[in-house]
């Protein structure tokens, strides 16, 4: 599964680091001094990486937690995100990751005790407000499970400040952690789509729609909140009949009535990780059609842009009420 | 001299006894207007003879490297013998990091790919060494080759094959050339299929450079700047990204004065292409 384990040299012998050696024999396991030794050298290849990548078993000394992006979250005041994993199993040509990091490997940082401390702490400063926590922004959530037991961790943090909620962002169907054990009312489970034809495009090596969908239901039976997103909205010519195809299809197999919340977003990207990822994949039509250069950002043209929100939001809500979508914020 | 070929992998090896098997495995030739090193290569691949010492190594990869202009699309291979406390003489193994000896400077080759090969720690000294203290392997231009070949290449790309020559039971001393030849021979089925697959890493970056002839048609009909060849470059990646028929095909080329027009007549058809997932 992975080409190479590298680990911090202080992190020999954590409980963590033993239990996910004892699964692997055979990779090569390389002790170093600190992971951007291996993550944030020069002269290294994101595609070439990604058809093989490395793990990086890591301590994150500093900023745990951080405040969410602006815009960024459903509506609440107070809106952290944090990263147990930095790069994703998943190759989806529209994810930033490829255009923000110059490895494809996996950084696993894996002193939970010191994420649950600074959540705590951001938590107590907000004790008349809900503060909401997402993960899923620098990995998808819950993909790795299995090795990183990090559901298992965090959701009993979260069981005990019932002023918070977290956000698991996902496009996995690892979801036997949370139907092994009772829902928790502050925990949602956020699943992204794309339609099926972009998604067999653009999104490599993830689940199909349909397993996301019977995962959702699964986890909806059991009792969890679910959440969509819809983020972000890719353009073609046939985009109308591929949301339309698309929300009926989940809408026609979840509950509704028990959805969390439901959100879209745009396709919008930093100049800067634009430039790299067409560098990496320039034979991406993704890149290179009804693209603008706005403001050292990068998204479809406005006029393709607005028509897109509109038209998937009109689409949307004629599924879902009003009251659980989060529309884009866009300026 | 050029060997016109986007797509390359050079070899680097200290001693003639490690090049010949090579040498002849890729039916290599010699290179006869090359004096300051022995340089062997065909269409895509060459091999130089570097000489003893990390110094040799760093500067035979530097000296390739400039015969012309290795880009981002060259593989580079160290192949070697090597000394180790504990593995047999003969084994094939694959550096998964590499050590300065001297200055303690480290480098961690991306292996990127599946091997059977084993992996370790090869350690660059500048003595011949036969203690093998610790659980490395031992060599005198591993550390050298990887350094300069980083100037040239990804870590994806750079590597270092060392087969064992000598341990706690074979001394150093009692390995003949002879013997050098026959361990790269006996071995030369990792050494080809590591070959192969730097070569095909490389070649998956060169694929990335879509519409080259079609810019060397176009740019022969009229005068572009540096600036509007950059554009030119971006505009056939963006219409080859989208489809696969040539954009000359929709260009009306004898209407078309200037590069200015096409650059601006290019655009407009790519926006108004079809786009479907």
């Amino acid at each position: 599964m992975f080409s190479t384990i590298y680990i911090e040299q202080e992190l020999l012998g954590h409980p963590r680091v033993e239990r996910l050696l004892g699964r692997y024999s055979g990779i090569p396991v390389v002790t170093i001094e600190r992971y951007g030794e291996i993550f944030n050298r020069k002269a290294q290849n994101f595609r070439l990486q990604k058809l093989k990548p490395a793990l990086i078993i890591a301590k994150k000394h500093n900023k745990c937690v951080l405040a969410a992006p602006e815009g960024y979250g459903l509506g609440g005041k107070h809106n952290y995100y944090f990263s147990h994993l930095l790069n994703c199993i998943y190759d989806c040509r529209y994810c930033f990751l490829q255009g923000m990091y110059r490895s494809a490997h996996y950084v696993w940082f894996v002193n939970y005790e010191d994420f649950a401390e600074t959540i705590i702490e951001k938590i107590g400063q907000h004790t008349t407000e809900p503060s909401y926590f997402y993960s899923g922004y620098d990995c998808d959530s819950l993909a790795l499970e299995p090795l990183t037991e990090f559901v298992e961790f965090f959701l009993p943090v979260f069981a005990e400040h019932s002023n918070a909620l977290l956000e698991l962002r996902t496009k996995s169907t690892q979801i036997r952690k949370f139907l092994d054990r009772a829902p928790q009312d502050n925990s949602v489970i956020a699943f992204s789509f794309t339609p099926d034809n972009i998604s067999r495009t653009l999104e490599h090596k993830v689940p199909d729609n349909k397993k996301r969908i019977e995962s959702i239901r699964k986890l909806q039976q059991k009792g969890w909140k679910v959440g969509l997103r819809f983020d972000p909205l890719i353009y073609d010519d046939d985009y109308l009949a591929s949301y339309r195809q698309l929300f009926d299809s989940i809408f026609s197999e979840i509950d509704v009535s028990s959805l969390h919340s439901v959100s879209l977003g745009v396709f919008r990207l930093p100049e800067t990780f634009y430039r790299n990822m067409q560098k990496l994949y320039p034979d991406e039509k993704l890149f290179a059609a009804k693209i603008a250069h706005r403001d050292g950002m990068v998204s479809y043209w406005e006029d393709i842009e607005k028509e897109l929100i509109s038209q998937c939001e009109a689409l949307l809500l004629r599924h879902i009420p009003e009251q659980i979508y989060y529309p884009c914020v866009l300026e | 001299m050029t060997l016109a070929n986007d797509t390359m992998l050079n070899f680097v090896v200290a001693l003639s006894e490690e090049a010949r098997p090579i040498i002849q495995q890729f039916r290599l030739k010699r290179l006869h207007s090359i004096n300051a090193f022995p340089v062997y290569g065909n269409d895509e691949v060459r091999l130089i003879v570097s000489g003893i010492g990390k110094l040799a190594a760093a500067t035979a990869t530097g000296y390739l490297a400039g015969i012309d202009s290795a880009g981002k699309a060259t593989a580079w291979l160290n192949v070697g013998v090597a000394g180790s406390k504990s593995l047999p003489v003969g084994q094939t193994v694959l550096a998964h990091q590499i050590i300065d000896a001297v200055s303690q400077q480290k480098f961690y080759p991306t292996i990127y790919f599946d091997t059977d090969c084993v992996t370790a720690v090869v350690n660059t000294v500048s003595l011949p060494e036969s203690e093998y203290l610790g659980d490395y392997l031992y060599d005198m231009e591993a550390a050298g080759f990887y350094s300069a070949a980083l100037r040239f290449s990804s870590t994806e790309l750079i590597h270092d094959l060392k087969i064992v020559s000598d341990n706690d039971s074979f001394h150093v001393d009692n390995v003949s050339k002879s013997d050098v030849v026959n361990l790269i021979e006996q071995n030369m089925k990792d050494i080809t299929q590591l070959a192969e697959v730097l070569l095909s890493g490389a070649a998956l970056l060169d694929s990335m450079d879509s519409g080259k002839e079609v810019f060397a048609t176009i740019n022969e009909k009229f005068h572009f700047t540096v600036s509007q060849q950059a554009q030119l470059t971006t505009l056939l990646q963006n219409w080859f990204a989208i489809t696969e028929t040539s954009p000359l095909v929709n260009l009306d080329m004898d209407v078309i004065k200037n590069a200015r027009m096409l650059l601006g007549e290019l655009q407009k058809k790519i926006d108004e292409l079809p786009l479907s997932y």
